[in-house]
């Protein structure tokens, strides 16, 4: 019994653990985690999209609308503070990191800009503080698929 | 109440009531007399309390279940609660005693949780 | 009319318990990853949970008793207390998940953090264990939580691809994606949240606390049957609904926020009125199923007085074993855990622990001494041992598909 306890004990500590980012150092590594930083914030972005535009076509109550994008909101910053905190290997990688930093940060952005609008009720507003925000996602998509 | 008795599945782990059907906990432990006519071993007395049923389990689990019994039993050396098996009236789906649940003392534990649970509105 | 109220109780069990917390979780986040490739789990997983919740509610008609007061006795005290720790341990992270479930319905609907919710919910919580009469409570949960039959609504005005869904139910393709490993963890997860241990322990003392006798095992059967599938069937419409709302755009699904926006999106106000309805009804039954089914595990193994026609003064330890449980698990809701994943960490457990809740409740079901000659018959048997192997397959291959996976990352 008591070996038992200690041995899941020890599973789930090990699961929890090798939940965590680890500092990068191979190239290939390096591009996986290109890869995991775009996947969540291509997913931020669309769910930022789809929201306002439901909310704009049913003219949808705001509260649930709000935490939606607030959520998703801190998922990309966190998302672009993992990401900024790895070291890429080489300097060739630089300016990829560079890449999709800027692009992450501007989607950041717009996606901050929308949320004040949309807390205001100005549903126009915050549509229009995302216009362009797709050329991103776009952007991101093609950099994933060159690493993938 | 003098029949033989196949004591793991017939008497071992069966709800209690008393003589009102309220559940008093289960058949934790038993007391075995041999007896003196050259029969088998005689039940004298059952058992119902995390200590024996903790005594019973052992291990990590059954240790600290008696620990805590004693740490929270409002007696000094306190000692697991024993019906006579002359209490026993029968045993069906569940062992049923001739007595109330005051006299065989086994209310303790449901008391020391009612002192809080009666202190809530509505209870 | 009598009969048709007595369905509430599998009304309750299959809303609040099949499609819960971890069942919304997991279907949403299945559907926008792997499309309509897993819906045949949960096919799967709602005839597990009729065959076996049968037994049960049979196991209490016919005994008087409920499934964890017979496992003691009949499998013995040792197995029974590792069973009773083990569903303690599930319950309890079941229970974290589903009050964060309800706060962030609260949240959801008021724009307040729901951490502030918390509170509120445990007292309504404890208010409804400690006044509410359980057939009140159980048809109030059950008729709020029909609300969630906008999933399916809203699944078919989206328009689905039918010869699709079929397809992809009778042979189904892993998205290219996605790793063959990270597709067998969704899928035990999805089987673990279907069958998890608390709707069983639920159903079979509700079966006793609402005094069901012989002449009320049509019934049991009929609730086992109509509410499960009806849950079942919620759950494939949220698979659905995932699947077309957000695979496509390339959404995964990480804030329980987001699966507002599938019935927003297919019905407008009325859809995101119903969501935000169901997800509270859903939540807050289910997590009065997990309160009351740690109550009732632990009274039974122990022998107390238990049940909700009990008043609290005469079943004094079990509710103080549910205060203490809830409160419990209200501390660990607030230690800011990710509710997400608290839900995903509930349902691997439960997947985990299949096998001994439903272990006992097969062996109980073939006992001619407590089910007289209604023991099983030749196809429940049958079925039930198939499933018994599944139910073992998927618990020896959770926690090891959990960390190849990283919990499906």
């Amino acid at each position: 019994m008591r070996s038992q306890v200690k041995l899941v004990a020890l599973l789930i500590a090990v699961a929890f653990a090798s939940a965590c980012t680890a500092p990068t150092l191979t190239e290939s590594q390096y591009k996986a985690s290109v890869v995991n930083a775009i996947e969540p914030a291509v997913s931020t972005i669309e769910t930022v999209r789809l929201t306002l535009a439901q909310t704009e076509r049913h003219n949808l109550f705001l509260n649930p609308m709000d935490i939606v994008i607030g959520g998703q909101e801190d998922s990309i910053g966190a998302v672009t503070g993992t990401f900024a905190s790895v070291q890429p290997p080489n300097a060739a990688l630089d300016e990829v990191r560079t890449q999709v930093l800027d692009l992450l940060g501007q989607a950041e952005d717009q996606i901050a800009e929308a949320r004040i609008q949309l807390r205001r009720g100005r549903v126009g507003e915050a549509i229009k503080s995302i216009d362009g925000i797709e050329d991103i996602s776009k952007a991101l998509d093609e950099i994933a698929k060159r690493y993938s | 109440m003098n029949a033989p008795l196949e004591i793991g599945l017939e008497l071992l782990d069966k709800q209690i009531l008393d003589v009102q059907d309220f559940p008093c906990g289960k058949v934790d432990d038993l007391e075995l007399v041999l007896g003196d006519d050259g029969r088998g071993p005689i039940v004298t007395a059952i058992f119902t309390s995390p200590e024996a049923l903790g005594r019973r389990l052992g291990g990590i689990v059954g240790r600290s279940m008696v620990t805590v019994w004693r740490r929270l039993h409002p007696n000094k050396d306190p000692h697991s609660n024993r019906i006579e098996w002359s209490d026993v009236e029968k045993i069906d789906y569940a062992l049923h005693l001739n007595v109330g649940r005051t006299v065989a003392g086994l209310v303790l534990s449901e008391s020391w949780a009612r002192k809080f649970i009666e202190r809530i509105p509505g209870a | 009319m009598k009969k048709v109220l007595a369905i509430t109780l599998g009304i309750l069990s299959a809303i609040g318990g099949f499609f819960d917390m971890g069942e919304i979780v997991m279907t949403a986040e299945t559907g926008a990853r792997f499309g309509y490739s897993l819906i045949w789990v949960l096919i799967l997983a709602t005839i597990g949970i009729i065959l076996y919740a049968e037994m049960a509610g049979r196991i209490a008609t016919l005994s008087k008793r409920p499934v964890f007061d017979v496992v003691r006795e009949r499998i013995g005290a040792r197995f029974g207390m590792f069973n009773l720790i083990a569903t303690m341990f599930i319950n309890i992270v079941t229970l974290v998940a589903e009050i964060a479930g309800v706060a962030i319905a609260f949240q959801l609907a008021s724009r307040i953090n729901y951490y502030l919710w918390v509170p509120l919910v445990v007292l309504l919580i404890f208010i409804v264990i400690w006044k509410v009469q359980f057939e009140l409570m159980e048809r109030v949960f059950g008729i709020l939580g029909l609300t969630m039959i906008v999933f399916a609504v809203a699944f078919f005005k989206l328009g689905p691809d039918l010869t699709h869904v079929a397809k992809s139910i009778f042979g189904p393709d892993v998205p290219k994606t996605e790793a063959l490993a990270t597709y067998w963890y969704f899928a035990i997860a999805l089987f673990g949240a279907g069958m998890t241990p608390y709707e069983v322990f639920f159903f079979s003392s509700g079966a006793v606390e609402e005094e069901w006798g012989p002449d009320d095992l049509a019934v049991n059967k009929g609730t086992a049957i109509v509410g499960f599938t009806v849950g079942g069937l919620l759950a494939i419409s949220s698979i659905g609904v995932a699947a077309i709302v957000f695979l496509p755009r390339g959404i995964s699904v990480d804030e329980l926020a987001q699966i507002t926006l599938g019935p927003a999106t297919a019905l407008g106000t009325i859809g995101l009125i119903a969501v935000l309805i169901g997800l509270f009804a859903s939540t807050f039954g289910a997590a009065l199923e997990v309160t009351l089914s740690t109550g009732y595990a632990l009274a039974q193994y122990f022998g107390w007085p238990w049940g909700k026609r009990l008043k609290p003064r005469e079943a004094a330890r079990f509710h103080l074993a549910m205060i203490i449980v809830l409160l419990l698990a209200a501390g660990l809701v607030l230690t800011s855990v990710d509710p997400v994943k608290v839900t995903e960490l509930a349902v691997v457990f439960s997947a985990l622990g299949l096998p001994l809740t439903y272990l006992p409740v097969l062996i109980v079901a073939n006992d001619h001494e407590y089910m007289g000659d209604l023991v099983n018959g030749k196809f429940s048997n049958a079925l039930g041992s198939v499933y018994m192997v599944l139910l073992i397959i998927t618990s020896v291959a959770a926690i090891p598909l959990m960390i190849w996976t990283r919990m499906g990352a």
